[in-house]
């Protein structure tokens, strides 16, 4: 009644043009795809494209180590701001730093892992410094922070993108849900500076913050200029794997990219799912 | 019913966005026979050209000369997109797939596996070489210009310069260079973590000169694929890698994405050896203070394997009389001079001398002689061919599951 | 009040904002900057002059990326802001709101690919209006959903009442609506801008890298290894946005649910 039906016919139609067709569509075309049913190298339905897919197992590996790389990257961070913003929660509000914290903010990935390169490549500032500190003899005793086994240099990344965001998050739930006054009732029942960290603060700021900290892991989970950049040829985060295979030399890996795209949107798919239970329960506190 | 309507609404937008993105198609017929023609029909007009924009020399050939000389001379603006080799072949499969009758890329910077993947699917547009006026004095005698990795180029891409492969190290640090692969290897034993394989075009190169060198001769792998002589050399060529790469960069746990990162690793001290398919390049580097005046170029023991490097027409080019006349000003005497010159990227080029007025051999001999590089006379003596390009696709994927994602 | 730690963290804080940006925009004047010096041996105004000059085309991509960007912005803001009206108004509103969050939510990258054969077909490919509409697809449900948060009891009140006081739906809009939703409207057009700044992705794909905005520029100078280009071009693209910081704060905090 409030809404007009015209406009309530516009609204459908755009969501349907920019959601809905576009999933379906890209998800049914990579679908195809992989099952040899649609493309220049159709060749009818198929399962060998699958079926060469998981029997290389670089699709596993890559699926654990992107979700092993965002959770580790948001645990840092989360623990990071959490306590950060415990402790300046005032001086976040006003002032200087109040204005410093969105800094960052302006740095796209991109952008982030450029810097985190110059920083921490074996030639970079830190190299450099080290070496003139006499700290490192030469270049090749610098130790390996970018291209590296643990992926370093890409949770460093995505720690500096993250962390300036949770941060504002936190202090935002500390202000709406006037921690201050609970923390201070606690203090009132004899709870020791700990026990308030672990039973009052900490539970509530993770528990509100829960469905922001769900979808960073899915942006995490799925990037792909840092891992680009800073990551190794093996192995790799689920977007450059996909990339790669879409893109590459032997023609006959297209259909197995596609495979890849349709795994990962039905696993992005679940943990949306996961976002709402936890959005419910945090709307209906 | 609301269903129902929210979809007609979508569908009329569909249908009119494609009525409006549809206006710009231009596949005019133009008289191909008269050349005079095809230059006016591509006056005033653009063109797009996809290309590896990872050699900067290259790229500063193509802006500070080449987008400038075609905006005066014929008046055509050319854009340069980045994109190599695998990107292309993707961006072509797509058109195709879509059944786009107007392309968006019209020229391509191509050869080896890229032309043959090309060919595979019918992506490429032509015979045409037959219609640039230029063409003639082009060195088609030569089989290194005429064969696109043992392949006939049919006239379906226009040979642009020519390349060869090397080595590059510092002539200081070390007194006498490793050049087989046994030397090689003693050598990664002596100095652990100097040494990597890029995993790119560059990188591929130097594995298939492994393959020759096994092979036992400059000619082991000629001829066409052969199934049985690559899994022989191959499987030995993997084991020797893989019993090695623990003296390799990062224990050879990873391997970068590119020659480019590899020459800049080289150039702070991080690695002992690059790699290199323009041999002049050497000496603008050193001539930019990039490489220190002692590195020298290193040819293994195989040989060089030599190629040629074309432009081609993707086979739907919305503006071909365009591409057909960029590709013919590229194959120019005056733009080939340019090109073999130091300023730019001192490629070799693909015309042959004698096929040159007097005045257009001049154009050339305006050019510095290399100081540093390897001169002519050495590079023809080291000479190799390139193998077909299914040993190329072959080696860039076994190099991944034999050897990068082998523990 | 101010304890030991407080300042500690406080000042490191202040280091960890302030140096990044610092660092990059230094980069931009190094010159010859070879291992193991850590200043380099001469500094050069060579990659601004060339901006200037026009000769490295990263001006043409700083125009390129503004105007894309305020284009999608503005239709995101538009299209996001009635949109979310009747999603929030709808009974079946946690369906609609899982269908908008899901595009915004797959790697753009990984999209793209899947969408670029139905954007072939449109010819939309290589085209600025191609750019728009396929960033639109990730800016579009983000306005939406942000926007879920104005539309609460409150204002739904309002509008009824407004409705039985007899004023057209354009005048309540004008006089009602849209002055208590004009600080949510600024904050998320700074929003929608912000994400195709930055977009990388999807603008390369669909845009077929004809489409040259600023994160593709930075792309393409490191994969040249051209550090002194690629760090103008990366300072570029994050001078704008903390600039905009200084007019507003609120305009960069993206709160995403």
């Amino acid at each position: 009644m409030i809404v007009q039906a015209r406009y309530k016919y516009i609204s459908y139609t755009l969501l349907a043009l920019f959601t809905v067709l576009p999933l379906l569509g890209g998800f049914l075309y990579a679908l195809g795809y992989s099952f040899g049913i649609t493309g220049v190298l159709k060749t009818g339905f198929t399962t060998d494209h699958w079926a060469t897919l998981f029997s290389q197992g670089n699709i596993f590996s890559s699926i654990f180590y992107s979700a092993a790389i965002a959770a580790t990257s948001i645990i840092i961070a989360v623990f990071l701001a959490i306590n950060t913003a415990l402790l300046l929660s005032k001086k976040l509000q006003k002032g200087l730093l109040s204005y410093l914290i969105y800094i960052p903010l302006a740095f796209p990935g991109i952008v982030a892992a450029f810097f985190i390169f110059q920083l921490f490549s074996k030639s970079g500032f830190l190299a450099r410094i080290a070496f003139q500190l006499h700290l490192i003899k030469d270049i090749a005793s610098f130790p390996d922070l970018i291209n590296d086994q643990y992926g370093i240099g890409i949770i460093c990344s995505f720690v500096f993108l993250l962390f300036p965001f949770f941060v504002l998050l936190f202090v935002n739930i500390i202000k709406t849900e006037r921690l201050d006054n609970l923390k201070e009732a606690a203090a009132t029942l004899n709870a020791s500076p700990f026990e308030i960290w672990r039973r009052v603060s900490m539970p509530i700021l993770l528990m509100r913050a829960l469905p922001n900290l769900i979808l960073y892991f899915i942006f995490i989970f799925g990037a792909f200029e840092v891992p680009l950049i800073l990551g190794r040829s093996n192995p790799e985060m689920i977007s450059v794997l996909a990339v790669r295979k879409l893109q590459k030399f032997n023609l006959l890996d297209l259909p197995q990219g596609y495979a890849i795209a349709v795994l990962y949107t039905i696993f992005v798919f679940g943990i949306i799912i996961l976002l709402f239970k936890a959005k419910n329960r945090t709307d209906e506190q | 019913m609301k269903l129902f309507k929210t979809f007609l609404y979508s569908l009329a937008v569909i249908v009119l966005a494609s009525c409006v993105g549809n206006k710009e198609k231009s596949n005019s017929k133009v008289n191909l026979q008269s050349w005079d023609e095809v230059v006016a029909a591509a006056k005033g007009k653009s063109a797009t050209m996809m290309m590896y924009m990872g050699g900067d020399k290259g790229l500063s050939y193509m802006n500070d000369y080449v987008l400038p000389t075609l905006k005066e001379k014929y008046d055509i603006t050319l854009q340069l997109v980045p994109g190599q080799g695998k990107e292309i072949v993707a961006h072509v499969i797509s058109e195709k797939e879509a059944g786009k009758a107007d392309g968006q890329i019209d020229l391509v910077w191509i050869n080896g596996e890229t032309f043959f993947q090309l060919r595979q699917i019918d992506g490429l547009y032509g015979p045409y070489n037959q219609y640039l006026p230029n063409y003639k004095k082009v060195d088609t005698a030569n089989p290194i210009v005429q064969f696109d990795f043992q392949e006939n180029i049919g006239g379906y891409e226009t040979p642009w310069s020519i390349a060869n492969f090397a080595l590059l190290y510092d002539s200081a640090a070390i007194a006498n260079p490793p050049h087989s692969m046994r030397e090689f290897a003693a050598y990664w034993a002596a100095h652990p973590g100097k040494f990597t394989i890029p995993d790119d075009f560059s990188g591929y190169t130097l594995i298939k000169s492994w393959l020759i060198e096994l092979s036992g001769s400059k000619d082991g792998l000629d001829g066409k694929f052969d199934a049985g002589k690559y899994k022989n050399y191959s499987t030995q060529l993997w084991k020797f890698i893989n019993d090695n790469k623990k003296n390799f960069w990062k224990k050879g746990e990873t391997f970068p994405a590119s020659n480019t990162l590899v020459s800049q690793m080289f150039a702070s001290g991080e690695l002992d050896f690059a790699m290199s398919f323009s041999n002049a390049d050497l000496d603008v580097k050193i001539a930019e203070k990039v490489f220190k005046n002692t590195v020298r170029p290193l040819i293994p023991k195989a040989g060089s394997i030599q190629n040629t490097n074309y432009v081609g027409i993707p086979f739907n080019a919305t503006n071909k009389e365009v591409a057909m006349v960029v590709a013919n000003f590229l194959i120019s005497p005056e733009a080939q001079a340019a090109k073999a010159n130091l300023k730019y990227s001192g490629s070799r080029t693909v015309l042959n001398k004698a096929n040159l007025s007097s005045e257009e051999r001049l154009l050339f001999d305006g050019n510095n002689q290399v100081k540093y590089a390897l001169k002519v006379e050495e590079l023809m003596s080291n000479a190799i061919k390139e193998p077909v390009p299914e040993y190329m696709i072959k080696v860039a994927a076994d190099f991944r599951t034999q050897v990068i994602e082998k523990k | 009040m101010n304890s030991k730690r407080e300042i500690i963290t406080a000042v490191l804080l202040g280091i960890l904002c302030i140096v990044p940006p610092i660092i990059l925009l230094a980069l931009t004047f190094f010159e010859s900057w070879r291992f193991p010096d850590v200043l380099p041996a001469t500094y050069s105004t060579d990659s601004w002059q060339a901006l200037f000059r026009g000769s490295n085309n990263i001006g043409k991509s700083l125009l390129t990326s503004f105007l894309v960007a305020v284009l999608v912005g503005i239709l995101a803001v538009t299209m996001g802001f009635f949109t979310s009206m009747i999603v929030s108004y709808h009974k079946r509103r946690k369906l609609l709101l899982f269908l908008t969050y899901l595009p915004f939510a797959l790697a753009p990258v990984i999209f793209a690919v899947c969408i670029k054969f139905y954007f072939l077909k449109l010819e939309l490919t290589g085209t600025f209006i191609g750019v728009v509409l396929a960033q639109l697809i990730i800016a579009y449900p983000y306005a939406t959903i942000a926007f879920t948060g104005f539309w609460n009891k409150r204002i739904q009140e309002y509008q009824l009442q407004a409705i039985t006081l007899g004023a057209s739906p354009g005048y309540t809009f004008l006089h009602l609506l849209l002055p208590m939703a004009k600080t949510i409207i600024i904050v998320v057009l700074f929003q929608c801008f912000l994400i195709s700044w930055f977009e990388y992705g999807l603008t390369l794909i669909i845009g077929v890298g004809k489409i040259n905005t600023l994160p593709l520029k930075v792309f393409q100078y490191l994969s040249e290894a051209n550090m002194y280009q690629a760090s103008l071009a990366a300072s570029l693209l994050i001078l704008p946005p903390i600039l905009l910081l200084w007019v507003n704060k609120k305009f960069v905090y993206i709160k995403t649910t």
